[in-house]
Order: C-alpha cells, then structure tokens, then sequence
C-alpha cells in the first residue's frame, strides 16, 4: 500500500522533496502503476521463465580494444556547472 | 570478558591500463582536476559504455590467481544511488555475476599457513574525488571511470594481524600479476572492514559494523579503535548497533555514518547497455597459463629448498623484481643462503638508503655472480667483497674491473705466499726461532706481519697454512 507518508520517506532516501500537491498527483499516478502490476501478476505458468535482461542472445560481442583515447576539454566540461573553483566544480558542503 | 573478533574486508583496488574501464579518456594519475575526462565519465545523456578488454583481462587474472570460480559471461550491473561523486546516479559493478567466486588465498600469518576464503572479486568504475571546506565541497571527476576490482573476503580473519597479513598478500598479489601499481598514497588500495565481536567461544557471529573506505596505511588503526570501542561497549551492557561507520585520520577514532534503518538500497540490475561479454575458454586459458608463481608459493619454495628462513624468505618475496634478482643469481649456482645473505642486507640496505628500486639498481645480477664468484674462488675476503660491491655501485664498475685496479685480488698460491712468509721470518728471526705452537699470540702476530707485507692480500687461510709449517722448520733449527 502507498501511502503518502511512504512517498516522503521514499522521496527523502532519494534526497528530494516535492510540494504537497506534486506528493497528491504522485499518489495518484502510483495507483495506475499499481493497477498496470496487477495486469503483469495475473500473467500464469511464467514461475520457469528467466527474467529477460537482454532481447537478443549474443556471442560475439566484443570488448573494446584499450588503445584509443578520447576527452573533453576541461573548459567545455566546466561549462555545465553552476559553480567552480579553480579547473573544479563547486557543490554545497557533503558531508558533516 | 573475552571475545571472539571476526573479520570480514572489501578491497578495493585500481587496475592498470592505458583508458578506463567503460570510457576512452585516460587511466591516469593528473594533478590537475577534470582533464582526463570523457562525456561518459560525466554521466551526459544519450552516452553508451564500452568495456575494455584489458580491464576484464585484469580482472580475469586476479579472479584466477585467488582461485575463483570463473563465469561464462562478464555481466554488470546498476548500483543505483545518489551522491555528488557519482554523475550518473548509478554505478557500473558486478553484483549478481562477479568475475570470480568462491575462492581462496592461502598466506603466512607469522608462521603459520592460513587460508583465506574469498567470497567473490568484482570489476567496477570508480567515483570521482571530493575535496570538502569549510563551507563546500570541490568535484575532480579524473577519477570517474578508472577500473576497480574489489575482493570480498568472507568473515574468516579474527585478528588484527591475519587481516593485516591478508591485505599485505593480496597487495602483493596485484604487483606480481602486474595488474596495479597498487600507489597506496594515491588511494589506489581502500579498503571496506566488517568487524564483529562475540563472547569467547560463542558459535553465532557478534552484530556487524562496518566501516567504510579505509586506506590500506589506516586499516590497523582502524580497526584497533574500533575493536576497542566494541569491548567497552559490549562490557558495559550496551548492545552494539548494526551501522556503518568512517574512520577519522585526525582521532584516530570510528565515528557512526549510518544505521541499518537508514541503509542505502541500492536497487541493482543487470546493466542492460552491456550486452553479456563472453569469458572465452581460450581467454581464460591463456590467463591462467601466463600467471607467474605467487609469494606464498616463492616463500614456500624458498624455505623447502633453499633452507632460507622464513623471515629471510619472506624478505625476499615481498617484491617480485627482488625476488627474480635473487633467482637469476641461485640458478647461477651460488648458495641460495650466501645470495640470499647479500640480498636481505647489502641490496636492500642500499636500495633503501639510495631510495631507488632494483631496477634502477647499478649493481645487476651478473656483477653479484662475479663478486660471488671471487669470494667462492677465494680470491677476496668476505670483507673486501663488501668494499669492492659499494665501490662498484659508487663508480658504477664491475667488480672485476674494481678488483683490477684496486690490486685487491688476494695471493692464493702457496708458493707466493710462502716467500713472503719467508721474508717476514728473516725480518724477525729473533722471535721466530723462540717460536712455540701452543703461544697462540705469536703465531698472530707473524699472520698481522704476513698481511701487512703483503699488503692485505695473502689470503689469510693459506698464510696461516704456510706460517706455521715454516715457523716449525725455523725453531728446529
């Protein structure tokens, strides 16, 4: 059961916080998710089925040789960030 | 009381190669921050990993050398969470088919043969590097994407020291397979310590903390203040709590980062970016077959059959180039325990004073064997090798070369001797016909005259030798 309670929890472990309003559409956006599962679980005989990770069974793919080097400039990396120090990127205290 | 500790570690350690593990920018050491970067390391939208061959070969190797269970296919997967040094929000790592499983590391713990049982060794990208102030915390990402292995022992070590002696064996492992440098100031060795404590005897496990991010220089302080802190706990009544804890450098103390309530979940999956990489027989072959013999194995072999002893052994296995130093000059067929004399205390002496390694070492394996062979052939004291082997390194000569012009190569031929024995008992006939074997001193006295004649080279034996079946002659007269 998803309540709105567990939505805080859940959004705190994740570290983000929302409004109250955006917490009630969540809410309700989640009872169609659940709805959506119910239709999965009423799937039968699939206890033998392998969970599919990949749509394709693949043998011949191949890792990348360890030669070729390829980077950004620095200045074009900083370029996204908010703040920065120096050639590094600036972000509110991490730990205590 | 008395307890029980048991101890389990995560090892992490940073693999050699010329990219990163999923990404083409460089594996490499820079000061300055955010240049060996690529958009993948950033996390961009839209990026796809590509693994690199010499990474799964790495981690093949070391998944091997500790005896593990090898699967089919290399498979990643997700490690979902969020924190500044992880731009993507996730990790790529090994959580349901690691590289290796199931298998064992035997070392020495002082003297005794201990084995211990690794639960799985994984490949994995490290995080970038914060640096906190005061008020904000600065990002490098350099560090983003370089290949990390990490071994996960099971809880097998219930002491200081067997973890000690483990972290040590496996550092040494990493060297001699030649996958890291394992530069411990650079944080290329950290550790993950679980550390239990149960009443002495019990049968079930103590409650679990863990302390996270160790380096490998801080692991037995560590782990000493936090044993400590569990015994005055537990002798106090007071349960201990499942947690996870950091290790403060500047006390010397552990200190609580998270309970189990607040345990991250992590919620893996299978990364589905990377199709499953196949681990061929052919691969796997040619890795175990271009593995070189371990130190456990060297040690051992060392004590066997070179009657070395343990410490001299261990001395000697700890680094693999010293190690194949000292075996260059054995398999010339000099006395493993003379080499090895020489090695533990005139190389490493020097190599530590001059602070270099062996292989910036002048003094190579084919200069010890023709210095070896002057002191075999008796052309050269003991002593004056050990000049002769400082002068070499000094003025970078061979001792051949040094014994030449020094003039140092002792006189072993009788005859010679015995005319300067000769000329010496003319010098002083009037103590020498008094001469009687049992006075010990005189008989000193005409070998400190025979050397000093012969300018230190009468060799001391065949002197010693000739004096006395002259100085008989002599008194007889």
């Amino acid at each position: 059961m998803i309540t709105k309670d567990k939505l805080k929890e859940y959004s705190e472990k994740l570290m983000f916080r929302l409004e109250e309003e955006q917490y009630d559409t969540l809410l309700k956006e989640f009872d169609i998710i659940l709805e959506q599962m119910k239709l999965i679980e009423d799937i039968k005989e699939i206890e033998d089925i392998e969970p599919m990770t990949f749509p394709f069974e693949l043998d011949n793919v191949r890792p990348r040789e360890d030669e070729k080097i390829e980077t950004i400039d620095t200045a074009m990396a900083l370029s996204n960030a908010k703040e920065k120090i120096g050639t590094e990127v600036k972000v509110p205290k991490v730990v205590e | 009381m008395e307890y029980d500790i048991t101890i389990g570690l995560e090892v992490h350690c940073e693999l050699k190669s010329t990219s990163k593990v999923f990404s083409p920018s460089p594996n490499a050491y820079s000061e300055k921050p955010n240049t060996n970067i690529s958009v993948i390391d950033l996390g961009f939208p839209g990026i796809l990993p590509v693994v690199n061959k010499e990474s799964i070969k790495k981690a093949l190797t070391v998944a091997t050398a500790l005896n593990c269970e090898t699967p089919e296919y290399m498979i990643f997967d997700r490690k979902n969470y969020y924190y500044p040094d992880l731009p993507k929000g996730y990790q790529i790592t090994q959580m349901h088919y690691p590289v290796g499983t199931n298998g064992y590391l035997d070392i020495y713990v002082e003297d005794k043969v201990k084995r211990i049982y690794i639960h799985d060794t994984h490949l994995e990208e490290d995080t970038a590097s914060l640096d906190h102030y005061d008020k904000y915390s600065l990002i490098d990402y350099n560090r983003c994407g370089v290949p990390l292995l990490e071994t996960v022992t099971e809880p097998c070590m219930h002491s200081i020291d067997e973890a000690l002696a483990f972290l040590e064996s496996l550092k040494r492992l990493f060297l001699y397979t030649d996958v890291s440098d394992v530069k411990v100031e650079l944080g290329q060795l950290r550790c993950d310590i679980n550390v239990s404590l149960a009443p002495k005897g019990s049968n079930e496990l103590g409650v679990k903390v863990e302390m996270k991010n160790i380096i490998s220089y801080n692991v037995k302080m560590a782990l000493e203040s936090e044993i400590k802190r569990q015994i005055q706990e537990l002798n106090n009544n007071r349960a201990i709590v499942k947690e996870t804890r950091r290790y403060d450098e500047a006390t010397m103390q552990t200190y609580r980062m998270r309970s189990k309530e607040e345990a991250i979940d992590y919620k893996y999956f299978i990364e589905p970016n990377i199709p499953p990489i196949k681990l061929t027989n052919e691969l796997k072959k040619e890795v175990k077959e271009s593995l070189p013999e371990l130190a456990f194995s060297k040690i051992t072999r060392y004590i066997n059959e070179y009657g070395l002893s343990l410490v001299d052994a261990k001395t000697i296995a700890k680094d693999k180039d010293i190690a194949n130093y000292y075996e260059k000059i054995v398999t010339s067929g000099k006395d493993p325990k003379m080499v090895s004399n020489w090695v533990t205390t005139r190389v490493l002496g020097r190599l530590s004073k001059d602070e270099i390694t062996i292989s910036e070492f002048n003094f190579t394996e084919d200069k010890m064997i023709e210095l070896l062979d002057f002191i075999e052939s008796g052309k050269i004291s003991t002593k004056q090798a050990k000049d002769i082997f400082y002068k070499c390194i000094e003025e970078n000569k061979t001792p051949k070369k040094v014994v030449k012009e020094s003039g140092m190569e002792q006189i072993t031929n009788e005859e010679e001797i015995r005319k300067i024995v000769l000329e010496v008992l003319e010098e002083n006939s009037d103590v020498a016909k008094d001469y009687n074997p049992e006075k010990g001193r005189m008989l000193d006295f005409f070998i400190g005259q025979t050397m000093k004649k012969s300018r230190g080279k009468a060799n001391p034996g065949v002197a010693t030798k000739v004096l006395k079946e002259e100085l008989l002659k002599y008194a007889n007269r």
